[in-house]
């Protein structure tokens, strides 16, 4: 096998999600090369400060179940749409030609808009928009 | 995919609205914890949580059982999550001026958030890791945090397995950086 040695496969062998060649190629270099093994020993160490990091602690936290209101798999329109304020052109491009949320459709999860450059909405949607159940955002032009 | 969780959606897709309550209770704690961490916020949090409940809910007919409940309700989670940052484009503010307040609190009595009873490693920690970018943040997050393994990160962030690794390396990387600039040598870290 001609594969060799990438320093990203160091946190992926600290979580045991390496092949076995790859887990050999890690396990030589790391014989071999003093700065491969403090890297390792640093990457260890920030993994167990975030692991440590404390979890949920608010007791207070309610599911408003009001906001079920309706059936499930409500399917209104675009609601799984990115929303037009923040799209891109190569997006808008996509979202024309039908490719916008492909994966979502694949996948079957409402998705966000995937590129960060705005262009300006020619009409803004509120993406929350349903029937008679407000927006959260109270949003301007919405609901 | 987890039986229990299987038959309370089959009864939500039947029309027990009470089944979701249960979905509910039993992944609120775990979605939370790393989304608060993501968000910086408890408020941000919960609104999030009470967001992707809600639409999951709504689109619980298209969850098709491929991946674990708790993995698509991430991937709902993120969506929002991305969507909402964007919306808001105060997200490198938000994470440097989180940082510097949390850094200005170490070693002094008011804590960032005296609830959280957080120490002041776990301050430090959390600050750097609103530093970086929302994509570092939260497979990092999802990994070291919450113990998700590579497929099922990749599944939440709808990314090849290849593509978490670099960037979970890349995060660990970024954080280390950050801390042994703020620190010092990251040794002097005791993780309790």
């Amino acid at each position: 096998m001609s594969q060799e040695f990438q320093q990203h496969w160091l946190s992926a062998y600290l979580d045991n999600e390496l092949s076995n060649d790859e887990r050999a190629l890690v396990e030589r270099r790391l014989e071999e090369d003093p700065e491969a093994r403090q890297l390792l020993e640093d990457l260890k160490r920030v993994r167990g400060l975030v692991a440590t990091l404390p979890g949920w602690q608010g007791a207070q936290f309610r599911f408003d179940m009001s906001q079920l209101d309706g059936q499930a798999d409500v399917d209104d329109e675009d609601i799984d749409a990115p929303e037009m304020a923040t799209l891109s052109t190569s997006d808008r491009a996509a979202t024309a030609t039908g490719t916008a949320g492909a994966s979502a459709a694949a996948t079957g999860v409402p998705t966000a808009d995937t590129n960060p450059e705005p262009l300006r909405a020619p009409a803004p949607v509120c993406p929350l928009r349903r029937g008679a159940v407000c927006c959260r955002w109270q949003l301007a032009y919405c609901c | 995919m987890c039986e229990e969780d299987q038959q309370d959606i089959n009864r939500v897709l039947q029309g027990d609205q009470a089944a979701y309550a249960a979905l509910v209770e039993r992944y609120q704690r775990r979605l939370l914890g790393w989304l608060f961490h993501a968000c910086g916020s408890r408020d941000e949090a919960e609104d999030l949580a009470q967001e992707t409940f809600a639409r999951a809910y709504r689109k619980l007919r298209l969850y098709e059982g491929r991946s674990s409940f708790y993995t698509w309700l991430c991937r709902v989670a993120m969506n929002l999550l991305i969507s909402q940052r964007r919306r808001k484009r105060i997200e490198n503010q938000v994470g440097r001026e989180g940082f510097e307040v949390a850094m200005s609190s170490v070693g002094h009595e008011q804590a960032v958030d005296q609830q959280m009873e957080r120490s002041e490693i776990q301050q430090c920690v959390q600050a750097a890791i609103a530093m970086l970018d929302i994509e570092r943040r939260t497979v990092i997050l999802l990994r070291d945090f919450d113990g998700m393994d590579y497929e099922q990160i990749a599944e939440t962030l709808e990314i090849p397995v290849g593509t978490v690794r670099s960037r979970l390396h890349r995060a660990r990387l970024e954080l280390k950086s950050i801390l042994e600039q703020r620190v010092g040598q990251l040794g002097q870290f005791v993780a309790s």
